[in-house]
């Protein structure tokens, strides 16, 4: 019988350290409210008393928590006046998630958050235990799974049930990284957030400094456009390098991992994050060829994840950020075998062309039409023959494909898809047809799948009818 | 939607009297809006009273689309059919949709009815899976209770095979 044990004392200063980061908003504005009567008062005092109630507490805290694992079971105990205690069967537990911020990196500790199917938040949550004690708790907690498997395994030998058997790993190098951050499209995101910022700033820069500025960037009598492009080219510029830094650090030592059917992905250098999943978990697979990635031929790979949403799942759901398209193949054999790139994409049928240009060029056109009203509306007409070239494009990218139990459809929005999804992971199909659609036998064809979102839909438009009424009686189970 | 023969049942023609009870209520709740413009707000505002015969038109015509046009419509296309395996599902006015649940998918099934069906002894029959929702609306009651047995009945046989 083992102990109730308690984390690491360390975590009565990651307590206090995060109820004073928690407590400085509402002190700033009390404060900001009282700034008049706060001369009287002892700062240095009040301060002091405030740390001392802090770190009390959370040494309370920290000594009230007690955890063990035996049976089994994974028990913690927790609260001061309230007592709550909790206990969580191995078998029920889906993912164990091991996230190390960098405070905690300091310290030499690690976070420990234990998720049951069906759960939003973490059922269980342990901010503090030593790296070591995270790797105990994690094997005894998926010891179970393991067990499972092992007995499956007899069955598993006959049936080749897991595909893969051995450890496959794969990490991206930081050229990719840093290629993948330069690529990911978020520094308008960036130039936007900055723009939003200096103009919300604005009013409170005093009068005479933004003149001064003012008359150093911009001479009088003399203004200049090309020094304003200057400017925000710059802007622009710098919000792209520092947007390829954080994407690279954020994902750095990107780690995805395959053993069997468990799937585990690190990354992070302040925020260490490890995920695992299972692959019964992934409902389908997608490969994203950004607009700015496709040249290079590179492509991301994310996945739709069944169920145990965490709060950060948008993560979660990206299974690799970068690979260059020439890797793809073997990529997926090494680690997704389940899924099979086809060879052939069926593509759509020439009469379905027209009706992809028409419905983005006749929106495009009615709204260049009205902007004609309003002095330089010319410069929208510079839009159509990128909405052409996109409808276009759309056109030429639609396909789909049926191997055997695999569905795969292939579109653009803006990006490029490729979707492959099991028969098995096909909740619902969906095929409709508008009067112009079943003028010319073309029908709209849509999936559902399921996500951590709830839900998730692919469609694709305009597909044959011959083709969508294979794909319906491949689906159909009668 | 005609690569295949479409699903063999239909609905219950008592919908028809069903949606336009309903349509010509949610039109007599509508007209009051327009009606409270030309008396009430147009003469203390003094805005031109026009714009509230444009809103009675266009309530009217929406009103008659609601309760008349659109169920003639929308009945012509709703076809159901549940086969052991699978729930197929036909329905649109303009754009078609035919839908196919797997058995193996659906999660629970549920009837409800609102007032006004309940008047004429109807109920909708509501089918999810894990990510979708589907509805075969103006089932006789009996005829509502039965499919769901049915296919709670069907849904669980497969679920064990699973």
């Amino acid at each position: 019988m083992s102990e109730y044990k308690r984390q690491h004392p360390v975590m009565i200063i990651l307590e206090t350290f995060k109820s004073i980061i928690y407590a400085i908003p509402p002190v700033f504005f009390f404060a900001l409210s009282l700034r008049d009567e706060l001369s009287s008062v002892d700062i240095p005092l009040l301060a002091a008393i405030a740390l001392i109630a802090t770190l009390t507490y959370s040494t309370a805290k920290w000594y009230f928590f007690t955890y063990q694992y035996e049976n089994g079971y994974l028990h913690i105990r927790k609260g001061l006046l309230f007592k709550k205690e909790r206990s969580i069967k191995r078998e029920r537990v889906q993912t164990v998630n091991v996230i190390t911020n960098f405070i905690q990196k300091l310290l030499g500790v690690t976070s420990l958050h234990v998720k049951t199917a069906g759960s939003t938040e973490a059922e269980l949550s342990l901010t503090a235990v030593t790296l070591q004690e995270s790797q105990n708790i994690k094997t005894y907690l998926e010891n179970h799974a393991t067990n499972e498997s092992g007995k499956n395994n007899t069955e598993e030998s006959e049936t080749g049930n897991s595909k893969v058997d051995t450890v496959n790993t794969y990490n991206v190098p930081l050229r990719n990284l840093l290629l993948a951050g330069a690529t990911s499209g978020r520094f308008m995101l960036l130039f936007s957030l900055i723009a939003a910022a200096l103009s919300q700033l604005y009013p409170y820069i005093p009068e005479s400094y933004m003149g001064l500025i003012l008359e150093q960037v911009i001479p009088r009598n003399n203004i200049n456009i090309s020094l304003l492009l200057i400017l925000i080219f710059g802007l622009l510029l710098l919000s792209w390098i520092i947007s390829t830094l954080v994407f690279a650090v954020q994902y750095s030592n990107f780690t995805l991992q395959r053993q069997e059917d468990d799937i585990r992905i690190s990354y992070g250098l302040i925020e260490q994050k490890e995920y695992n999943l299972n692959m019964k978990r992934i409902q389908a697979l997608s490969v994203k060829d950004s607009l700015l990635r496709q040249p290079l031929n590179l492509c991301s790979i994310y996945a739709e994840v069944a169920g145990g949403s965490s709060e950060k799942q948008d993560y979660v759901t990206t299974l690799y950020p970068l690979l260059n398209l020439r890797e793809l193949s073997r990529f997926m054999d090494n680690m997704f075998p389940e899924y099979i790139i086809p060879e052939n994409m069926h593509p759509l049928p020439l009469r379905s062309r027209k009706r992809y240009i028409i419905r983005l060029l006749v929106p495009a056109i009615v709204i260049v039409l009205l902007l004609q009203l309003v002095p330089y509306g010319w410069v929208s007409l510079l839009v159509l023959p990128p909405t052409f070239l996109l409808g276009l494009s759309r056109y030429n990218t639609g396909g789909t494909a049926i191997l055997e139990k695999q569905l795969t459809l292939r579109f653009r929005n803006i990006h490029r898809y490729h979707v492959f999804v099991l028969r098995d992971h096909i909740q619902t199909m969906q095929i409709s047809s508008n009067p112009f659609q079943r003028m010319s036998d073309l029908d709209t064809i849509g999936i559902s799948v399921l996500s951590s979102r709830g839900g998730n839909r692919f469609a694709l438009a305009d597909v044959d009818r011959e083709e969508s009424g294979k794909i319906w009686n491949w689906f159909s189970r009668n | 939607m005609m690569f295949e023969n479409e699903p063999s049942e239909c609905i219950d023609s008592r919908a028809l009297k069903s949606w336009f009870v309903s349509g010509l209520l949610l039109g007599i709740v509508a007209f009051s809006i327009p009606l409270a413009y030309i008396f009430l707000i147009s003469p203390a505002w003094d805005l031109p009273r026009e714009w509230g015969w444009i809103g009675i038109a266009l309530v009217t015509v929406y009103t008659l689309w609601s309760a008349i046009i659109a169920p003639q419509l929308r009945i012509r296309f709703w076809r159901y059919e549940i086969r052991e395996n699978e729930v197929d599902i036909q329905n649109g006015i303009f754009i078609i949709k035919r839908t196919l649940i797997p058995m193996v998918r659906i999660q629970h099934v549920d009837t409800e009815h609102g007032p006004v069906m309940r008047f004429f002894g109807l109920a909708t029959l509501r089918i999810s899976t894990a990510a979708t929702d589907h509805y075969i609306p103006a089932l006789s009651r009996e005829k509502a209770a039965e499919l769901m047995g049915e296919i709670a009945a069907l849904a669980k046989v497969s679920d064990e095979d699973v």
